[in-house]
């Protein structure tokens, strides 16, 4: 089930209503874990079997690695020798995690690659290609379980011995597909307390869900218009329009994404449950490095707590520190997608952070030297609009469907001087109108108003909350109808039929 | 518990808010649709007990079939809910919603959609004949039937398919609010539609047997038959006809099976089989292969209504004032036309073109209304109405005069007629023309006068005229002086007593004719000559810009001083006129024979009249709407003739004319000395008035320079050398210049010494000077052509003497010939050894040798010709 459903709609409110009213928290627990399973099935309910596969294999093995640490800690006490069992029960579970993964997400990319270079010593291999579906989320909760089982083993978490409620904990529906990746420390506390029904807060939730389906529905997809457009028809333009292809489909991954984070966190919310914000202001961002800690933020510190602190982090060496940043931003890419475009994109983001450490004394001497006030909005602009840039190239990769037709669109946007596009109508023929082009625009300087807005610690919906309740309320309809007409939704039709009379 | 409810009340007037701002954005984005959607959506705004029949199907229900005609020719109340390519299914689901507000007597289904044979049609069939149901149980069930399952949910709320029209709102989007009501009979498509698509349909024994129903079209057709049983309401199947295939014949025939073997008292009658019986000609009254124009229209709604009132008592509902769609005509544009002020014919030119094509379509229905007083009889024209065919063997329409008895007639052609009694003169009477398909019935003073039969009446596109009748060319003619005080004119059949009640309004006096006033003329200026106008009958002339005849009943008021004596050229002072043989119009003024000045206006019409042969005349042209007024040195010479023409969008032109193919001719040597064109009509005294100075004369254009001198001599390859002098010896075509000329002379040489040439196709124009072959030089001056024969002497020394279009050629000091030759001018430069092209490119060049050339601006005598010639001769013959 997508959130962007009429599914969706129905689903959520009944299960808020029926929430409220089951006065005992167990019961509760359990109609949610229930709710998540039949969300998650709407899509394939074959691989419910995946999920309750994983969610038993974690259980287990934090349960395992639990009583092994005791029986550890008995041993040390004893001054017995140590078995070293917690370690490999969490090393079970990530080898179980990552052959999941592997075996759904990047099978066929292993074996196609294995292919290629066999070929290239002479070797044909004939390794059939996998015919298996990508379960929805399954990178998302695949690495919430890990991250539980190995809190548990560093005994930064409590082992969690309801199944039911770990279940949930894995299988949560408003964070299930697309995140945040919640860490146990965190959501799973939350399932023992009980959630009575706060006006103020369910108000508050729904009102970041309706910024989430506006900035989705209303912007994502309709810059998905022009995006998918320029990036299926790179041969077809040149100069300006790959350049706005590019740069707005910077904006639509945020968008979409972000949406999607802020109406699972605004579900989560009505229902009474604090989720780890995902994104925040990642276009403000002034460095590589600041992006990364502003744009899936959940996964950042995942792979922060994960990888990049157990490779030794930043106390170490520089160049230990430069290469267990390239590590991570390289397996990071991977993670978004089984192809070499991904890697790319993962390697530049984290290239350039590296590059930037490198040449951060130089530049602060140069910028000393030519009196630059590092905290002058000017500088701070350039700043910003050189990282968005950046940004923006790599995301190319992410975008484009080989590494060829990526370097293509890049060229090509260079290559040829040709603003006068942007005037001339030319950007009225990339799937949006006039009207619908301009609707965007405006969107997306109300977007960036918002951000700025975050940015400087104002919080809007607080405002919101303060107005006076016809103010409030027409806030809320203006947002809600701005979905409801603006947004990019429900069936196509064509137009043109409509004025035919057949038969 | 109080902070409870006070929350629960919160929420709840939130949701009710957003359900009603819902609803209001539902109805503006709705899809607005005459078919499918509106039909379903108009009939709730019906008032119960108002539709006595209701017809259900697919286009060739409702594009085919007019309740308009039902209703104004037969009082029928009948109501079409349709949409194009409905599937029996929504059709069924149709009918209970109609049933769940109306209880009409009969019902007629036209069966076509249960010959469909698909289980789902396009998406956009399902929306439209779902969507606009309100929202109950039967929409819920309609589209479960209609659609697949994902699809229930997006069609039900409507938003998810139709939000993106916010891109294509308009005004009519924001009248389906819920207390707006559409209580419209019927929404029309393309029922007047004049295209016409001629076909065949197939012989009704083309085919044998049936081919069954399709089994979910077959459920909802049944489904149809019984809930009319169970209703008790009588049903009555139609097909209509159209381009009809061999299976939908079988499948007609197993819907025949069904009804008469397994259901009682339901008809059916498949028009494919008889439509000839119905007067309906699949070569004329058909748009496309499916769908009647407004030709078909009436024969195919009149053979329902005659299906329908041979077996079914319905009520004239015309006289039943409460009846909804009599309340609604009453409020709607009814009459469609109404006269705005008294009409009085003066016998003359006085006319009304009502624009009302009356027997545009034979089968249309009306009322005319006219209250008038009868001319006298001694009247040369007595016409007070007319929309009359004069073509020659096609006398026939309808037209009201008075005879030369006085007795006023009522003419349908040259021999039927309905006339009154003798009449008196000038005695104010009322008339009413009623037609109602092809019957014409006459009331005279609300008295019913007789009947006519039009059974011989043939289609006619001309207009209902007041006052004069219309020939076969499109003239009025026939114009005469009855006085009108009203006259009304309705798309509808009115009865006895509507004719009875007709009181005539009392309507203005005709507003006086309103001249302009000095502010006026001032300010409506549309063009004013700066300079006096002298033609050169080459090339000069003056387009001004204005567009007298862009609009047919444009006024204005030309005002022109005029020479009438000509030296050169053509005599077309001014033009505005379309040279086409089959439609000359416009307006033309040239003189003919010294003292004859011709003036063409409007429509073919034209006056010679004669001018002073010694002065300037004032010439005034006032056109009034259709009517031309001409004075000439003040006195009129033509006096409001009417001469309307067919628009166009040529500009009046000075000095010159256009031709069909936009070439200007017949350049002029005209002179005019003014020349005023002011919108809107100037008074007589104004016009006397008018006698102004003549405008200065235009300056002349300054002629550039011509002084050259060739500083060495010039050796053509005859492959790609050449001078461009870059002197201009026709950029004002008058001017004067002598050009020097010495060649060496070679036998074998060929081509091009000099050119000056426009290579215009439509007029070559200028200077060449070529060797054609041994002895002979050809000599083009402007556009005379001569040849110069040469000795053989080794140098050949040419003079050109150009004063304005006078050329006098000098060779080796002799004088050779002079001719007149008047071109216009040419911005090309002198060249040596080549020509050069309209675009600029050089082409043949030669292998001329050109040992001199000198241009200047002065004209030598013959003395100082010949001391040029022996200097030459002093010189070395060879090229330096």
């Amino acid at each position: 089930m997508l959130f962007n459903s009429l599914a969706y709609l129905i689903f959520f409110p009944v299960i808020v209503l029926v929430y409220f009213l089951i006065p005992w928290h167990r019961v509760r627990n359990g109609m949610l874990l229930v709710a998540s399973y039949y969300f998650y099935m709407r899509w394939d309910p074959r691989f419910i079997v995946l999920m309750i596969g994983v969610t038993l294999v974690s259980y287990f093995c934090g349960l395992l690695v639990s009583i092994s640490q005791k029986e550890e800690a008995e041993h040390v006490e004893k001054d017995l020798r140590r078995t070293g069992n917690a370690k490999i029960y969490t090393t079970v579970t990530i080898v179980a995690m990552l052959l999941v993964l592997g075996w759904f997400k990047y099978a066929n990319f292993l074996t196609g690659n294995l292919v290629s270079l066999m070929r290239l010593i002479g070797v044909e291999l004939a390794i059939p290609k996998l015919n298996v579906a990508l379960p929805v989320g399954i990178s998302f909760f695949t690495f919430q379980a890990m991250g539980y089982v190995i809190d548990v083993y560093r005994g930064t978490t409590e082992v969690e011995k309801n199944f039911f409620r770990f279940a949930l904990f894995v299988s949560f529906f408003p964070q299930l597909v697309a995140g945040p990746i919640e860490r146990s420390g965190h959501l799973l506390q939350q399932f023992k307390d009980k959630h009575t029904f706060d006006s103020r807060r369910v108000l508050k939730g729904l009102m970041l869900m309706v910024w989430g389906f506006f900035i989705k529905m209303v912007l994502a997809d309709r810059i998905a218009i022009i995006v998918d457009q320029v990036f299926n028809y790179y041969t077809s333009y040149q100069g300006t329009i790959l350049m706005l292809g590019a740069g707005l489909f910077s904006f639509q991954i945020y968008c979409d994404f972000n949406g999607y984070s802020l109406i699972a966190i605004g579900s989560a919310q009505v229902l009474g449950f604090d989720l780890i914000q995902n994104f925040e202001q990642p276009y403000l961002a002034r460095t590589v490095a600041d992006f990364w800690r502003r744009w899936h933020m959940s996964l950042t510190n995942w792979f922060r707590d994960y990888i990049y602190f157990p490779l030794g982090g930043s106390r170490v060496a520089k160049w230990k520190k430069y290469r267990n940043i390239m590590i991570v931003f390289l397996i990071s890419g991977l993670w978004h997608g089984a192809d070499w475009t991904y890697v790319i994109w993962g390697g530049m983001n984290g290239l350039m952070q590296v590059i930037g450490d490198i040449i951060n004394p130089a530049r602060k001497k140069l910028l000393a030297k030519l009196h630059v006030n590092e905290n002058s909005f000017g500088h701070r602009l350039v700043q910003t609009f050189l990282t968005y840039v950046y940004v923006t190239i790599a995301w190319v990769f992410f975008r484009a469907t080989s590494v060829k037709s990526a370097v293509d669109i890049i060229v090509g946007s260079v290559k040829t001087l040709n603003p006068w596009v942007l005037f001339d109508g030319t950007i009225y023929n990339l799937g949006l109108n006039q009207m619908d082009f301009w609707a965007m625009v405006i969107s997306l300087l109300v977007l960036l108003a918002v951000d700025i807005l975050h940015e400087n610690k104002i919080q809007i919906r607080e405002s919101i909350m303060g107005q006076p309740l016809p103010v409030r309320w027409a806030i809320v309809y203006a947002a809600l109808f701005m979905i409801l007409i603006f947004g990019i939704y429900g069936p196509g039709y064509d137009a043109a039929s409509f004025i035919y009379f057949q038969f | 518990m109080g902070k409870v409810l006070k929350a629960l009340f919160k929420v709840v007037m939130f949701l009710l808010i957003f359900v009603i701002l819902f609803y209001m954005i539902w109805c503006i984005l709705l899809f607005k649709q005459e078919d499918g959607t509106l039909p379903m959506r108009h009939f709730y705004d019906l008032p119960e007990g108002s539709v006595d029949v209701l017809f259900l199907g697919t286009s060739h229900m409702g594009m085919n079939l007019s309740t308009d005609i039902l209703w104004n020719k037969y009082g029928i109340a009948g109501y079409k809910c349709w949409g194009s390519v409905q599937p029996i299914w929504n059709t069924y689901y149709y009918l209970k919603e109609c049933l769940k507000y109306q209880r009409p007597k009969v019902i007629v289904l036209d069966v076509h959609s249960a010959t469909f044979g698909y289980v789902y049609p396009d998406f956009v069939i399902q929306i439209k004949n779902t969507i606009g149901m309100r929202l109950s149980q039967n929409k819920i069930d309609a589209i479960m039937a209609s659609s697949p399952k994902e699809q229930w949910g997006n069609l039900l709320i409507g938003l998810p398919v139709f939000h993106s029209r916010y891109n294509e709102l308009n005004e009519t989007d924001f009248e389906y609010f819920p207390w707006n009501r559409h209580q419209n009979i019927t929404v029309l498509v393309n029922q007047n539609s004049e295209q016409v698509f001629p076909f065949d349909i197939i012989d009704k024994d083309q085919s044998s047997g049936v081919e069954p129903l399709h089994e979910k079209e077959e459920k909802y057709f049944r489904a149809i038959l019984d809930l009319c049983q169970e209703e008790n309401i009588p049903l009555e199947l139609v097909a209509c006809p159209y381009q009809i295939g061999e299976f939908e014949q079988k499948r007609y025939r197993r819907i025949k099976q069904i009804v008469s073997e397994e259901y009682e008292g339901i008809g059916f009658t498949d028009f494919n089989e008889v439509y000839m019986d119905y007067d309906i000609d699949t070569h004329t009254d058909y748009l496309d292969p499916g769908h009647f124009n407004k030709w078909g229209v009436p024969k195919y709604t009149a053979a329902i209504e005659q299906v329908l009132t041979a077996k079914y008592d319905l009520p004239d509902h015309r006289l039943d004032e409460n009846h909804v769609w009599n309340k609604v005509k009453k409020t709607k544009a009814s009459p469609v036309y109404e006269m705005d002020y008294k009409f009085y014919g003066d016998g003359k030119r006085n006319y009304v073109d009502t624009g009302m094509k009356l027997l545009d379509n034979i089968m249309d229905s009306w009322t005319i209304l006219a209250d008038f007083t009868v001319p006298p009889f001694d009247a040369e024209d007595r016409v007070i109405l007319s929309c009359y065919d004069e073509t020659p063997d096609h006398y026939q329409g309808v037209m009201v005069n008075i005879d030369e008895y006085g007795k006023l007639a009522v003419m349908f052609s040259s021999f039927e007629d309905i006339k009154t009694d003798i009449l008196e003169e000038n005695s104010r009477v009322q008339l009413a023309i009623v037609k109602n398909d092809r019957r014409i019935d006459v009331y005279f003073n609300g008295e019913f006068l007789g009947t006519h039969r039009a059974d011989n009446l043939a289609q006619y596109s001309g207009p209902l005229l007041v006052g004069c009748q219309q020939n076969e060319n499109g003239y009025f003619f026939r114009f005469s002086e009855p006085i009108v005080y009203d006259l009304q004119v309705f798309d509808t059949v009115l009865t006895e007593t509507d004719i009875k009640s007709w009181e005539p309004r009392n309507l203005p006096e005709p507003p006086e004719k309103e001249y302009l006033s000095d502010e006026e003329i001032a300010s409506g200026q549309l063009y004013t000559m700066d300079y006096s106008f002298s033609g050169d009958g080459q090339e000069r002339y003056i387009d001004t810009g204005v567009k007298l005849y862009e609009e047919q009943d444009a006024s204005w008021t030309l005002l022109s001083q005029i020479d009438p004596r000509i030296d050169a050229g053509d005599t077309v002072y001014f033009s505005a006129f379309v040279e086409d043989m089959n439609n000359y119009r416009g307006l033309l003024v040239r003189r003919l024979d010294e003292g004859k000045l011709n003036i063409s206006y409007g429509q073919n019409k034209q006056i010679v009249v004669d001018i002073p042969v010694e002065t300037p005349s004032v010439l005034a042209i006032v056109k009034e709407t259709f009517y031309y007024t001409i004075y000439l040195n003040g006195e009129v010479i033509v006096d409001g003739e009417i001469s309307p023409c067919d628009v166009h969008d040529l500009n009046l032109l000075i000095g010159c004319q256009v031709t069909m193919e936009d070439n200007l001719f017949r350049f002029s040597g005209t002179k005019i000395y003014n020349l005023e064109i002011i919108k809107g009509i100037m008074s007589p005294e104004d016009i006397a008035a008018w006698k102004p100075d003549p405008q200065p004369e235009a300056p002349k254009p300054i002629p550039s320079d011509v002084e050259y001198h060739l500083e060495n001599s010039f050796a053509g390859n005859g492959k790609n050398f050449c001078i461009d002098t870059g002197i201009q010896l026709y950029d004002v075509a008058d001017k004067n210049w002598s050009l020097h000329l010495v060649i060496n002379y070679d036998k074998t040489g060929r081509g091009t010494a000099l050119s000056c040439f426009a290579e215009d196709p439509a007029n070559y124009r200028g200077l060449l000077v070529r060797q054609i072959d041994e002895t002979n030089y050809n000599l083009t001056l402007g556009s005379a052509i001569t040849n110069l024969t040469v000795g053989w002497d080794p140098v050949i020394i040419i003079d050109i003497l150009k004063e304005e279009y006078h050329y006098t050629v000098y060779m080796n000091g002799e004088k050779k010939f002079e001719t007149d030759a008047a071109t216009k001018s040419w911005d090309g430069n002198l060249i040596i050894g080549s020509e050069r092209l309209l675009n600029g490119s050089f082409f043949r060049y030669s292998n001329q040798k050109v040992r001199k050339l000198e241009v200047t601006a002065s004209i030598p005598d013959e003395a100082e010709i010949l001391q040029k010639c022996s200097e030459e001769y002093i010189t070395d013959y060879f090229i330096k």
